[in-house]
This record gives structure tokens, C-alpha cells and sequence, in this order.
């Protein structure tokens, strides 16, 4: 595994990447906020209300099916500006914990997220006990992707 | 006192110096200020493209912010106290950085505006008709808005890079 992260991190792509102004990772840090900002917002308000806050404004199987576009656009940044910042220093990642951990959560919650947000775009939803289990974990796994992308810098590999 | 006095003297009380020492604390602090983005930039950024009558186009402003206003709120108040939390860590060098005056500054054009639109048309909306075009000044003010919060966003995200004024 590490060799296979070596030999991705001495591609010609991560070369490239590496060699960048900082201002092209500054750029991916940015990008990486908006895709976070853009998945979780309207996720929030799908997840809010199966909590029961209301919003009528967001009618559940609507908004759902209105901001798939935004969550899946969001998703696309989240793995751009990854990609970006995570070749150029693939090797001193994969130590980490808290990148292992993100990525590991990451990997957990994307299809289960997608599998979420189609079946409340599918069909009307009552809250209950099992809707509001499924959007406590989805948001708890998010917010754990989330911590643990902020705690990469402060973690020794 | 002067400001780097004020922030020395926060960088030096238990609580500046517990979050700066903390290898716990420190990362929690900052993945809440980020978290709680999602629901005050979030939900602003909605908000102020649908008075720019881009977003939510069949949604009417009252309904819409009755309902997303408690939610701002908190995510305004999430914000704002680990922002200053991180600030009691990050010592009077801060100053000196032009990106964290610069994003206070942002803040405060911002939250001007939105003193400004609450003052200006607070009262109103809920007897505006059902219209896809708002008053020239909401849209202003939703522009204003957009363009001042997405700044304090860019500007906090550069922190960390500028060493006082000079790019790293």
C-alpha cells in the first residue's frame, strides 16, 4: 500500500500538483469548504426536520429531490479539491490517524448518505423512531468526516 | 489597552492558554467553527439568493426567514463564540496578520447590512406580495450580504498562510 501511495505521489500528476503556487492550495482549501458547505446545508435541512423542526418552506420529499444536485455538486468539490491537496503529500497522510479515520468514515457514510437522500426523494415520510435514527447517524458521520478533516494538521502520524 | 494588549492578555489567561496547549481542544474548537458554517453561511447564503431572486424562487421572504431564523441564530452564536475562542489561542500576532482584520472588517460591513435591511424593511416584508423581483434595495443588500460573508470566509481560511502580511 505505502508503495503504491509513493509511486502515486511521484506521478507525474503529483508532481505537477506539488510544484503549484500555495495559492493553488489555498484555492483547494476553498473548494473543499464550499463542497462541505454545499452538501451539508441542504442535508441539514432534509435531517432537521426529520428531528422535528419545522420548515415548511422545505417540504421534505421536495427539497430532497431539489437539492440533489447541490449535495452531488458538493460531493464533486469535496473529491476535486481532495484529490488536490492529498497527492502532492500522499505519504505523509497515510499515517495519520485523523486522515485515516476521515477517509475511513468518508467511505461509510457516501453510499449510505445517497441511499438516504434517494429514498426521501422516492416517496412522503412520516418521522419516526427509524427516520430519526438514520438522520442522527447521517448527520453524526458527517460531522465526524468533518472534525477529523480539521484534526488531520494537529495529529502526529 | 490597545488591541495586541487585549489579545496578549486573552493569549495569557487560562483559557488562551488551556485551547492553545490542547491537543484536543484546539482541533474540537475549529471543527465546530467550521460545522457551524453549514447552518450561519449556509442558510444565509439561501436566504440572500432567494432576495436576489435566484434561489427558492416560490418561497415568500417572511415565511422563509421566520423559519430559518432561529436557525441562524444558533448558527450565528456556534460561529461567533468558537471564533472567539480561537481567538483567546491565537496571541496578539493576529494583528499583524492583514487577513484577520481584514475578515473582521468583513463581519462588520456584514452584519451593518443586515442591521440595515432588518431596520430598512424588517417590518415589511410580511405585506410584500407574492413577487419573483424584490425592492432594487433587498437585492442590494442581499448582494452586499453574499459578497461580505463569502469574504470573511475567504479571509479566515487565510489566516493560517499569512505570517504577518507576508504570504507563506
Amino acid at each position: 500500500m505505502t508503495d503504491v501511495i509513493a509511486t502515486l505521489q511521484n506521478s507525474a500528476i503529483g508532481l505537477a500538483l506539488g510544484g503549484l503556487d500555495p495559492a493553488f492550495g489555498i484555492g483547494a482549501q476553498l473548494l473543499h469548504i464550499s463542497g462541505l458547505l454545499l452538501l451539508l446545508t441542504p442535508l441539514l435541512l432534509l435531517n432537521l426536520q426529520l428531528l422535528g423542526v419545522r420548515l415548511s418552506s422545505f417540504p421534505l420529499q421536495q427539497w430532497a429531490q431539489q437539492s440533489q444536485f447541490y449535495q452531488w455538486l458538493g460531493v464533486s468539490f469535496l473529491l476535486l479539491s481532495g484529490l488536490f491537496m492529498w497527492l502532492p503529500s500522499a505519504t505523509l497522510y497515510q499515517p495519520n490517524p485523523a486522515f485515516n479515520l476521515k477517509i475511513a468514515v468518508f467511505i461509510l457514510v457516501l453510499p449510505l448518505h445517497f441511499w438516504w437522500l434517494r429514498f426521501l426523494s422516492s416517496q412522503p415520510i412520516t418521522p419516526g423512531w427509524y427516520s430519526k435514527s438514520l438522520a442522527t447517524l447521517n448527520l453524526a458521520l458527517w460531522s465526524l468526516v468533518a472534525l477529523a478533516g480539521r484534526a488531520i494538521g494537529y495529529v502526529a502520524a | 489597552m490597545t488591541i495586541e494588549a487585549l489579545l496578549q492578555a486573552m493569549y495569557d489567561s487560562p483559557l488562551g492558554t488551556g485551547l492553545a496547549e490542547s491537543l484536543l481542544l484546539y482541533p474540537l474548537v475549529e471543527g465546530t467553527h467550521l460545522l457551524s458554517l453549514t447552518l450561519s453561511f449556509g442558510l444565509i447564503v439561501l436566504v440572500d439568493l432567494h432576495l436576489a431572486g435566484i434561489a427558492l424562487k416560490s418561497q415568500h421572504a417572511a415565511q422563509l426567514l421566520s423559519q430559518l431564523r432561529p436557525l441562524l441564530w444558533l448558527g450565528f452564536s456556534v460561529t461567533f463564540i468558537t471564533g472567539i475562542l480561537l481567538v483567546f489561542a491565537s496571541g496578539p500576532d493576529l494583528v499583524a496578520n492583514f487577513a484577520f482584520p481584514s475578515k473582521v472588517a468583513a463581519i462588520i460591513i456584514a452584519l451593518v447590512n443586515a442591521a440595515w435591511f432588518e431596520w430598512r424593511y424588517g417590518r415589511q416584508i410580511s405585506q410584500w406580495p407574492e413577487q419573483r423581483h424584490y425592492p432594487t434595495g433587498v437585492r442590494l443588500a442581499a448582494g452586499i450580504s453574499l459578497i461580505a460573508w463569502s469574504s470573511a470566509l475567504v479571509l479566515g481560511r487565510l489566516i493560517p498562510y499569512l505570517d504577518s502580511g507576508v504570504p507563506v
